[in-house]
């Protein structure tokens, strides 16, 4: 029998078929919407970590960059002190382990070349704006406002920009070079620097009336004394006096017996410099009222500062330091440390038990530092908590004035003071354009959390900022689990001879690697998946990086959905 | 060529026989020693195509609606629960028109679980516009298949032959074997229409319109009619160049006969000799032997039957709310005659018991003197 007698017995089409909208009948559909990954929520400065992973597993660390310094202005920074909660959060950290992700921004920021965008919103009218201080939250809060084209001038006390950054943090985490570096970005977006300037309470009215607005971002500098007898003793130094005075390191190194109180990390900078100043063989302790286990520092710093020989005690406060001459002993007592109900805060209470004494010819109390109150009117410093107090877009009780940084209640970290500076700087844009916050903001916000998404701001996000994509509703079918790329350290002998940077950064090819890792959660990487497995033919690529679902066809079988690796792809109803 | 083989054996050499280019099968008892047999002619070289060892029955059928869309001469068996799962693709076979033989082994289908024969399964499958052939032994099995081929690839319509489990399947009995230079002049190669073509892609079994549906589904059903005459054609081709033949029916002294006995299967042999016993104690017994199911032969049936007063029909399978099927069939048949003989149904050897010739004539003697219309078939069990 020929083919041409046997077409007509059986329905069989040789051209088409799309006559039959065979997807009339089905009542769902997917959806593609791209959604908040956790990481993304979790970081203070809402940083896009799946978008700029995804670049980056590609090898494109340029535009990675682009990404990434859409919404921080330090990655080189947080690349390497921040407590990175992305990692916490990780979605992958339920399937084998968290990505590296503080070690891939470091990677990214040291091998991508980007210049930061300006951004010019229409009915643009610029502003002069003031910020007191050049630590995190003033460069990042004068980072978005220069982008946005207003005219910035920070005015900073010490002769460098950076502040914390600069004068808080060692070179062995943070090394000045890329510091600098990192701030030149920065400021060669036109942004006035004047230096060497101590910004006193007349000045403060005087720039005030030459500005449209102040942030201010002073930072904490005054000590939190530990209310011990004897503190006042020339052998005990406080924190961040111990750390900003380099020029008097070299009358430490007779010091043999060290004792560091606190346990942030400020406390374990202290302890690991004054390892690195003191005596050859010195012996350094480092005492908290907190558990050992419940330190407030980064635990990977507290692992490196064991790893280099220095003791660790929880469970104490200091009571006194005696001596005659000089520092003999630290003595300490019990305590511990909770929540007050009332104020949300951190208290330290006695605690059961016997004292305890340490030798001791020098000690440095670093417990935490409280703003210089001098600078403020009464009224915008609230009592109790030595902070600022500022609303929900960073503006305090003061007409025209913001603040952020450390000065406010917040977390005293790096990613926390570009987060205040960043949601300042838009608020005072919105502010110049006569634009309302409470309708613009909010939305911007990704998640449940408070960190905003700048980029959206920009241009409109194809994303439901709001959706944070849990592991659950992950396809991990085909992910193979594979062990993190963990960045080199320097040896704990030879680091601690000096100041080199203790770690060394992911290798190029290993960073790729490491990206590849991420599951770019609710974020769509074309890996085209729905496009192949679809039955119906009815995924359509549109252009360069866009999928259509072609209604006409698709019978709401929801394979694209089932299999979406990344929780892009949703069932709806309609057509 | 003479062999001692069973049913299953003569089965698989019949598609040894028939060059068949892909078997696609899964096992289940009793049809296993089909699939085993092929396998064992595979690994030795035997076989002419290749063998799928499917996932499942369904998948089977599936494969082989494929293949035999693209021009392959393809082979599948199965019996009972297997059958009952490739159900939906039979339909697919039909629809598709692709001349597909498959040996059915019947076999009860749970539950109550069982293995012993069991017409249901395959006569469950009436209305999937396959053709049924019910073989009475392994011989006619062995001559059906390669019979088949050449029906199924004139009609473009796919065949199931029949046999009973165990009884045909199992039992070992001399077989004449045709020689392979005859069965290749019966049943040339390479006639299949290649439908499947890479350079000229197509969609096989595409929606349609209610229009359409209904004018594909008469033009099937006209070509299942002019399938008895095809059916003929190829067993009078077979008979000539081989030497044995079967009609869609055989009646066996039912010229003179006063009633007669229907079956179909394996019964039908130990009817021959239950007709001889009664015979010869004067009883004017006949017996009509149905081997086509479908297409039913009608004609034939009535051609046979129209003299008679008496029938009584012995079937091996049940269908719950009516019948034994082959009686209902039967009785459709007889309709439109002027003077409608009395037909009895007998449901007996379920299971694969046995139906021995002393029950058989019990059947006839009690259907000769019962002169009441029974509404309902009669259960015949061992005393």
């Amino acid at each position: 029998m020929n083919l041409q007698d046997v077409e007509p017995l059986t329905p069989c089409a040789r051209g088409t078929t799309t006559i039959f909208k065979t997807g009339q009948w089905s009542q769902k559909k997917p959806f593609y919407m791209e959604k908040v990954s956790p990481c993304r929520e979790a970081c203070p400065a809402g940083s896009d970590i799946p978008s700029f992973l995804s670049f980056a597993a590609e090898g494109d660390f340029d535009y990675a960059l682009e990404l990434l310094l859409q919404e921080n202005p330090l990655p080189c920074v947080c690349g390497r002190v921040c407590y990175h909660p992305c990692q916490t959060e990780c979605n992958r950290g339920q399937f084998d382990q968290e990505v590296e992700i503080r070690s891939l921004e470091r990677a990214i920021a040291e091998f991508g070349f980007a210049v930061p965008k300006t951004m010019s919103a229409p009915g643009h009218s610029p502003q002069s704006i003031a910020i007191i201080g050049s630590g995190p939250a003033g460069l990042s809060c004068a980072y978005f406002l220069a982008r946005f084209g207003h005219k910035v001038k920070i005015f900073e006390k010490n002769k460098e920009p950076g502040g914390v950054l600069r004068y808080g943090i060692p070179d062995y985490r943070l090394p000045k070079g890329v510091l600098r570096k990192e701030i030149n970005r920065i400021l060669s977006l036109g942004i006035d620097l004047e230096s060497g300037i101590n910004v006193d309470r007349k000045m403060l009215d005087n720039i005030k009336s030459r500005h449209d607005t102040l942030f201010l971002s002073i930072g904490t500098w005054i000590p939190r004394r530990a209310g011990a007898q004897n503190e006042n003793s020339k052998d005990v130094l406080h924190g961040l006096d111990f750390l900003a005075d380099r020029n008097s390191r070299g009358a430490h190194r007779d010091k043999k017996r060290v004792v560091v109180i606190g346990g942030g990390d400020v406390a374990v900078d202290v302890a690991r410099t004054a390892l690195r100043v003191c005596a050859r063989d010195v012996k350094v302790t480092m005492v908290a009222p907190e558990a050992l286990d419940e330190f407030p520092a980064i635990p990977e710093s507290i692992k490196e500062a064991l790893e280099e020989g220095i003791e660790i005690i929880g469970g104490y406060r200091p009571s006194e330091f005696k001596g005659t001459e000089s520092l003999e002993y630290v003595r300490l007592a019990p305590a511990k440390v909770d929540k007050d109900p009332r104020t949300g805060m951190y208290r330290m209470l006695p605690a059961k038990g016997k004292d305890l004494v340490l030798d001791a010819d020098f000690a440095i109390v670093a417990i935490g530092q409280i703003p210089d109150s001098e600078l403020f009117r009464d009224g915008l410093l609230d009592e109790e908590s030595h902070k600022v107090y500022v609303n929900e877009f960073g503006m305090t009780t003061a007409e025209r004035v913001y603040a952020g940084g450390d000065l406010i209640r917040q977390r005293p970290a790096v990613v926390d003071a570009i987060a205040s500076g960043k949601r300042a700087a838009l608020a005072i844009h919105l502010g110049a354009q006569a634009c309302d916050r409470e309708e613009i903001i909010p939305p911007l916000r990704l998640g449940a959390g408070s960190s905003l998404s700048m980029q959206s701001y920009i241009e409109e996000a194809h994303m439901d900022l709001k959706r944070v994509v849990q592991f659950s509703e992950l396809n991990t079918l085909l992910f193979r689990r594979t062990p993190p790329y963990i960045e080199k350290t320097v040896s704990p002998g030879a680091r601690i001879q000096g100041f080199r940077e203790v770690r060394k950064g992911l290798e190029r090819v290993n960073a790729v690697e490491e990206a590849k890792r991420c599951f770019n959660c609710g974020r769509c990487i074309q890996c085209d998946l729905c496009f192949l497995l679809c039955p119906d033919i009815s995924i359509i690529k549109t252009g360069t990086s866009r999928y259509e679902v072609d209604a006409d066809y698709c019978k709401g079988c929801s394979i694209c959905a089932t299999t979406c690796p990344r929780h892009v792809i949703e069932m709806g109803d309609g057509r | 060529m003479r062999d001692l083989l069973s049913g299953n054996y003569a089965i698989a050499e019949a598609v040894r026989l028939s060059r068949v280019q892909l078997v696609a099968a899964y096992p289940i008892t009793p049809q296993t020693p089909i699939y085993e047999r092929i396998s064992e002619m595979e690994s030795q070289g035997k076989l002419a195509g290749k063998m799928m060892r499917m996932e499942s029955e369904h998948s089977a059928m599936g494969a082989c609606i494929a293949a035999s869309s693209a021009g392959v001469r393809v082979f599948t068996a199965t019996s009972s629960q297997g059958l009952a799962l490739m159900h939906e693709m039979l339909h697919y076979a039909s629809g598709s028109r692709v001349p597909i033989v498959m040996a059915c082994v019947n076999r009860v289908v749970a539950v109550p679980q069982a293995f012993g024969s069991d017409q249901t399964d395959t006569l469950s499958q009436r209305d999937t516009g396959w053709m049924q052939f019910y073989c009475e032994n392994g011989q006619e099995a062995l001559d059906t298949v390669i019979q088949a081929y050449k029906i199924a690839e004139k009609t473009l319509l796919p065949v199931m032959i029949v046999i009973d489990g165990f009884f045909t399947s199992h039992f070992i009995e001399p077989l004449d074997i045709p020689d392979e230079a005859s069965v290749d002049a019966f049943l040339p190669q390479g006639i299949i229409p290649k439908r499947l073509d890479i350079n000229k892609p197509a969609f096989i079994g595409t929606v349609v319109n209610a229009e359409h549906y209904s004018q594909f589904r008469h033009r099937t059903f006209d070509d299942m009619e002019k399938a008895r005459a095809t059916i003929k054609e190829v067993n009078d081709e077979y008979e000539a160049r081989i030497g044995r033949g079967y009609g869609p029916v055989e009646p066996v002294n039912t010229e003179d006969a006063e009633i007669v006995l229907v079956t179909s299967g394996s019964i039908t042999s130990t009817a021959r000799v239950a007709l001889r016993s009664l015979r010869s104690k004067g009883y004017k017994v006949g017996l009509l032997k149905i081997k086509a199911f479908r297409p039913f032969p009608v004609q034939e049936v009535q051609q046979a039957l129209k003299e008679v007063s008496k029938i009584a029909v012995v079937d091996r399978n049940i269908c719950i709310g009516r019948e034994g099927i082959f009686c209902q069939e039967l009785k459709a048949a007889l309709y439109p005659l002027e003077r409608r003989p009395r037909v009895t149904g007998y449901i007996a050897g379920l299971c694969g018991s046995d139906v021995s010739p002393e029950m058989l004539e019990d059947i006839v003697i009690k259907t000769l003197r019962n002169d009441k219309e029974e509404g309902l078939p009669i259960w015949v069990r061992k005393d």
